[in-house]
Order: C-alpha cells, then structure tokens, then sequence
C-alpha cells in the first residue's frame, strides 16, 4: 500500500473535527432558536485494509449529522398542547360570556330587585303615578338586560362560529405547508443525509397542527410525515385532505364528506358552540318565559284605574323568549294595582301587593323555584363553567409547560455541552495536523534524506 | 438529567411568571377589597352572594314598608285616642245634662256636643297624604249623612304592608268597625239622638244615649286595641329588621370581601417568593462553561 496513505487518514481526522466544529458552531448559534434540535456528527471508522501482520485503520467518516431526537417526547407534548388549545380557547369564550352577563354588579339579578321594589313602592301608594310610572321603568331596564345578554350571547357565538371557520382555514394552510415540506424532504433525503433544519421546520409546524387541531402526526419510513384526524389522512406524502367547516352545524368535515371529531383549539370553539353557550342561552330563555308568564298572570288578575282587567306586562316571541323581551304596558294607566274591579277602589294596592309577592313565589322551572333563584342558579352554572375550563386551562398550561420544557431539555442546545465538544474538535484537529506533519516528515526524512550516502 | 440553557431559561420565565401572577391576584383584592369578582371567582360562593344580595334589598324594601306603616297606625292612632278624648267629654256632658234641669244649660251642652260630633266627624274623615285614614281603599270621606243618616262611605279594604319574608300586617282599621256603624251602632247618630234628648229634656233618651255613648267608646277603644296590637307586630319586625340587614351585610362582607390581614400577609409572602425566582434567575443564568475557557 502507498506510503501516502497516512496522510488521508490524518485528513479524514481533519475532516471530522472540522464538521464537528461546524456542528458545534451552528448548535451555538441555534442555541436559543425555538424548535431548534440539536444535530451532532455521527462518526465511523473507515473500513481497514489488509496487511499480512493484520488489519491497518484508514481513519474516520462522518456517516452522517443527525438531530438528536426522542420521537416519543414529541407525542407527549402534542397531547399536551391539543388539549391545551381546546381549553384557553374555551376558558377565553366562557369568561367573555360571563363578562357580557355584567354579575354581579349590574346583571339580571340586580333589575330584579329593582322590579321587587317598584312593585313593593306602587303597594305603599297604589294611585301615585310615580310609581305606577317606575314599575314601567323597571321593567324597561329589566328586559333590556335581558335582551343585552341574549343579544351579546348571540353575538358571542356568531363572532366565534366565524372565528372557527378561519381556524378551520388556517388548519388548511399548515396542512399544504407540511406536504410541501414532505416534498422537499423527500427530495433532499434522496441526495444527501437528512435534512435536519427542514425535519425542525416540520416538527414546529406538527406542534403548531396539534394545538390548533388535535391532529396525530406519524413519520413514515421513507421520512414523510402523515397527519390524520379521527383516522382519516389529511397529509399522506405530498397530498393534502383539506377539511371543511359548516357554519350551520359548526361542524368540521372531511374532504371524503365524513364529520371528523377535531381536537386543539377547533375543539374549544366546537364544544362552546354546541354545548356551552347553547345550555346558557336555554336557561335564559326560560327563565324569560317564567318572568313573563309569572307576571303577567298575576298581572291579569288585577284592575286598572279604569275597571279593566289587567292586560300583559311583558311580550315575548315564543322560542326566541329572551331576545325580544318587551314591556308590554307604556301608560301608568295600564298598571292593574287594584284586586277588586267592581267598582275599582283608588287605593286598592291588593294585585300590586301580590306582584311584589311573586319575589318569592315558586314560579320558575314549572313551579319548582322563585324566579330569583332561577336567574342566580344560570349564573352560577355560567360561573362553573368558566371555573372549570379556567383550572382546567390553568392545570394544563402547567402540564404542557412541563412537557415542553422536557423534551427542551432533551432536544435543546447546551452551551456547556457544545463548548466541550468545540474543544474536543479543536483538540481533534490540532492532533490530525499533528499527525499530518509527522507524516511528511518521515516522507521528507524518506524523499530527500535516504540514498545519499556519501554524497 | 441533560438540561439545556434555553430550557432553564425557559423553565426560570415560567416560574416568574407564576409567581406574579399570583402577586397581582393578591394586589387586585387588596385594591379591589373584593374576594370575589366574577361568579367564576367562586361559583357557589357568588350564588349565596347574590342570594344575600337579593335578600338585602328585599329587607331594605321591607323595612320602608314598615315605616311606612309604622307612620301611617302612629297617626290612626292618635286619631283614635282624640276621639276617645272627644267622647269622654260627650259622656260628661251627658251626666251633667241628665242632671241639671236649666233649659239654658241643656241648650248649651246640646251645642257643644254638636260641636264635638263635627270634631268626631272630620277625626273619621282625617286623611294621611291626600289618603283617608279610616275609609279602606275609597278615596272619598268615610262617614257621611247620605239623606239625613250617617252612613259608612267608605271599603272595607285592608291596606297590608309586608314587612317581613312571608309577613304581612294590615294597618288599618276602617271607621265602619271603630265608629260602630258595622255593629249598628255608630257614634255619630247616637250623638244625635243625644243632642236631640237635650234639648227635649227626655230624661229617658238622656239615660239610653248615655249608655249608647259608652258602647261607642268601647268600640273605638276596641278599634285601637287593634291597632295597638298591630303596632306591636310591627315594631317588632321593625327591630328585626334592622337585625336582618346588620347580619345579612356581615355575611354579605365575610363572603365578598377580603380578610384584608390575610391578604397583605399573603402579598408579602408572594412579594418575596416573587424577588426570590428574580434573583436565582440573575444568579444562575451569569455564568456558562464560556466564562472560563481562555
């Protein structure tokens, strides 16, 4: 074998410490690069050639710079940040809608004590037009709030409905970027040993994919990465599912036309959608139905000033009770204060007296509750419910910050790590050069040295 | 355990984040004196808050009615006891009239107990803000001559102010029961047929108009003992009522409001758990093997 041969194998040594300097180098400059993963320089001995006193080592080569990443500390983190994103997008609508309620400073239950007064002041002096006039106000300031809340609820959902339909748009767009970058990586992987700083690209992007739809992500053998919800591909190599949302039922479906059941923060707008706010607006409908109805039937027992029979204080359409809550009476005159009709006392307060009564009567939920207990007990469930997606959110962010930093820890640049593997190169490189000048020393020492004997 | 420097610094961010936030928490009650301030705050606790809410503003209504009420028995009352004044000194006069022969003299009684029947009418009428005090709901008077007979012209509505949860107390009588006319009997004819026996000099008609009177004080006295009673129950609930507010504002307090010891306590604990994260981050994240390499 040639004699030059040591000298490759010092420059393959030169090569190594060279590509992990490199390495090392680009570890440090990424060090604080989030979703950065750290790549090191996976070396291997050539393969050794033969002499007849044994097998003679031809040096180093770098097999290949490889990310050093634990796959199964990104499926925990993925989890983690699905459900994650369901409940901060949840625990986020929630808060707005107890916000809008206005609990419990200037909220529904709050008019009802003002509409209990009026009632109570008009019993004290039945005839007086001031309070006949204040019974009307408080059941303008009382049905306003009602319709407020029904009407910012509506609001509420039409703004998040549409909100879930960009999510749904967005989801898209990340599911087209991760097939183009299946399709780069497919293609560079062909070539030259793996395209690390695409594969973090990619990661970042399942990450992102995970939160905002809950979706599983899968790396395949040939690198490509394959997302799927609900067992159904939407990412397969380089063809993309897209998904579809449906403002009417706000359901998320897929291109093949099946619902798929979504994670992530698509979760969080559906479940508010479709369970929450539903359940809330519900119980505000009947408990305007109860107010209603309460009142106006005990309002119809009574006579006005003029003998007549009390006529409705309160008008609603029936299945769409709280939004177009109105006061029905607009003259003191229409006020039934008076129990007895024939003929009509001036200062007959007995209907008013048994209104103010309603405060505590059995009226609400089919005559199970007062209608104060109603109201409270929606906002209290409004209030529980936000409680628990509130902890919940706080609980999880505590989760995910812990998984993340896990596989941060794992997967991430550490300074003192890299500045012992840079002298280690260093250290590496020196001693090829080394081992270079020691070479062509012995070949000068053979070259221009030997056969001049007695020159 | 690999630890990275982004993760520590990371992890070290987290960690003074939290412990702010938990400090800001603890400033916005102490500022707020506020424990809770959204039902999610406390959901159950917001309930019962809203429930003593609700509770407190139908005390405070409750105790105007009942001051309202209140006033308005203080003055039938007193109405009342001038009446029974009034008819003390027709009973007098009737003893003295019976008694005393001069024609004069029974002319001049005669006079003066047409004079205080006039009082004893417009007593029966008075009327408390534009209201009568003794005529039920009607608005009119309550004791007129319809065709020369004293008659009852009022209801007999009773007025109720509710004064409690579940407590209602009527604070009127009518002048049909304290006058006498529901027991046929009514103070104001018989003051008539007095005056009219007077000036008869039937000594006989004297004698039953005088025992006629005392019926007619009897009933009036009747009618303020019902008041009376009335009173009672309403002072009572007048005094409870303040107690009821007193309690439901402290139970109202101890819910809503913070312990404001506990809180500055908790501020300073948060304070100084706060600084401390702050300074193990700027101490630990100085140094890197890089500081002492050459």
């Amino acid at each position: 074998m040639s004699d030059f041969i040591s000298l490759y194998t010092a420059f393959s040594g030169l090569t190594a410490a060279q590509a992990g300097i490199n390495t090392a180098s680009h570890n440090v400059a990424n060090a604080s690069t989030i979703g950065y993963t750290r790549q090191q320089v996976d070396l291997i001995s050539r393969t050794p050639y033969h002499q007849r006193f044994g097998q003679v080592g031809q040096g180093v080569d770098i097999q290949q710079i490889s990310r050093s990443r634990i796959a199964g500390l990104d499926t925990q983190v993925r989890t983690s940040v699905a459900a994650q994103g369901r409940l901060d997008v949840l625990s986020n609508l929630l808060s707005g809608t107890e916000a809008l309620m206005g609990e419990p400073n200037s909220g529904i239950t709050n008019s009802m004590s003002g509409l209990w007064g009026a009632f109570d002041e008009l019993t004290l002096d039945p005839p007086n037009t001031a309070a006949r006039h204040s019974v009307i106000s408080a059941l303008g300031e009382l049905t306003t709030n009602i319709r407020n809340v029904a009407e910012k609820w509506e609001a509420e959902a039409a703004s998040a409905s549409s909100l879930l339909g960009k999510y749904v748009d967005e989801t898209n767009g990340m599911l087209r970027e991760v097939a183009e970058l299946n399709r780069l990586i497919l293609s560079a992987s062909n070539f030259d040993g793996p395209p690390n700083d695409l594969l973090d690209q990619r990661d970042r992007l399942l990450d992102d994919l995970s939160n905002i739809a809950g979706v599983t992500a899968t790396t395949m053998d040939n690198g490509s990465a394959r997302v799927s919800l609900d067992g159904l591909s939407l990412v397969s190599d380089t063809m993309v599912s897209p998904l579809t949302y449906d403002p009417a039922t706000h359901e998320v479906s897929h291109s093949a036309g099946a619902i798929v059941s979504v994670g992530g923060e698509l979760a969080g707008f559906q479940s508010y959608l479709n369970t929450e706010l539903p359940a809330f607006q519900a119980a505000l409908n009947d408990f305007a139905k109860d107010l209603a109805d309460g009142l106006n039937s005990q309002h119809a027992f009574g006579f006005t000033p003029a003998g007549n029979a009390g006529g409705a204080l309160l008008n609603y359409v029936p299945g769409d009770e709280a939004a177009s809550l109105t006061v029905a009476v607009s003259d003191h005159s229409q006020i039934a204060a008076a129990g007895s009709g024939s003929p009509v006392a001036e200062y007959d307060g007995l209907n008013a007296e048994a209104l103010a009564n309603l405060r505590s009567a059995l009226v609400a939920d089919g005559g199970t509750v007062s209608l104060d207990d109603s109201i409270r007990s929606l906002v209290s469930y409004v209030g529980e419910m936000t409680a628990a997606a509130t902890s919940g959110s706080r609980t999880q962010a505590a989760m995910t910050a812990a998984a993340e930093n896990g596989r941060m820890q794992a997967h991430g640049v550490s300074i003192d790590e890299e500045m012992v593997n840079l002298i280690t190169y260093q250290r590496a490189y020196e001693a090829a050069a080394r081992v270079m000048t020691a070479v062509d020393e012995s070949l000068d020492t053979l070259i221009n040295r030997t056969g001049v004997v007695g020159r | 355990m690999r630890v990275t420097h982004l993760g520590a610094h990371q992890a070290a961010l987290t960690r003074i984040n939290t412990r702010l936030s938990e400090y800001a928490v603890t400033q916005d009650q102490l500022a707020s004196g506020k424990r809770m301030r959204r039902p999610s705050d406390d959901p159950t606790g917001m309930n019962r808050a809203l429930e003593l809410r609700a509770a407190l503003a139908a005390r405070e209504q409750e105790g105007r009615n009942a001051a309202d009420g209140k006033m308005w028995m203080d003055l039938a009352d007193s109405k009342l006891q001038d009446a029974v004044g009034q008819l003390q000194r027709v009973r007098e006069l009737a003893v003295r009239g019976a008694t005393f022969t001069s024609p004069q003299e029974r002319e001049a009684i005669a006079l003066e107990i047409g004079q205080l029947r006039e009082d004893l009418v417009s007593l029966a009428n008075s009327q408390h803000q534009g209201r009568g005090l003794f005529s039920g709901f009607s608005a009119g008077d309550a004791v007129q001559k319809v065709g020369g007979v004293w008659t009852y012209t009022g209801d007999a509505g009773q007025i109720n102010r509710r004064v409690g949860e579940n407590e209602v107390v009527t604070i009127n009588v009518t002048a049909d029961v304290a006058f006498g006319f529901s027991a046929g009997n009514d103070v104001f004819s018989v003051l008539d047929s007095l005056e009219t026996a007077l000036r008869a000099d039937d000594t006989a008609g004297i004698e039953t108009a005088l025992g006629n009177v005392d019926d007619g004080l009897q009933t009036v006295l009747g009618g303020l003992g019902i008041l009376g009673a009335r009173a009672n129950q309403i002072e009572t609930a007048i005094a409870r009522n303040a107690d009821d507010k007193i309690t439901l504002t402290q139970q109202l307090s101890s819910l809503e409001d913070v312990d404001i010891a506990e809180a500055v306590m908790d501020l300073e604990l948060q304070k100084t758990a706060y600084e401390a994260a702050l300074a193990a981050f700027a101490q630990s994240s100085q140094t890197s093997l890089v500081d002492f390499l050459r």
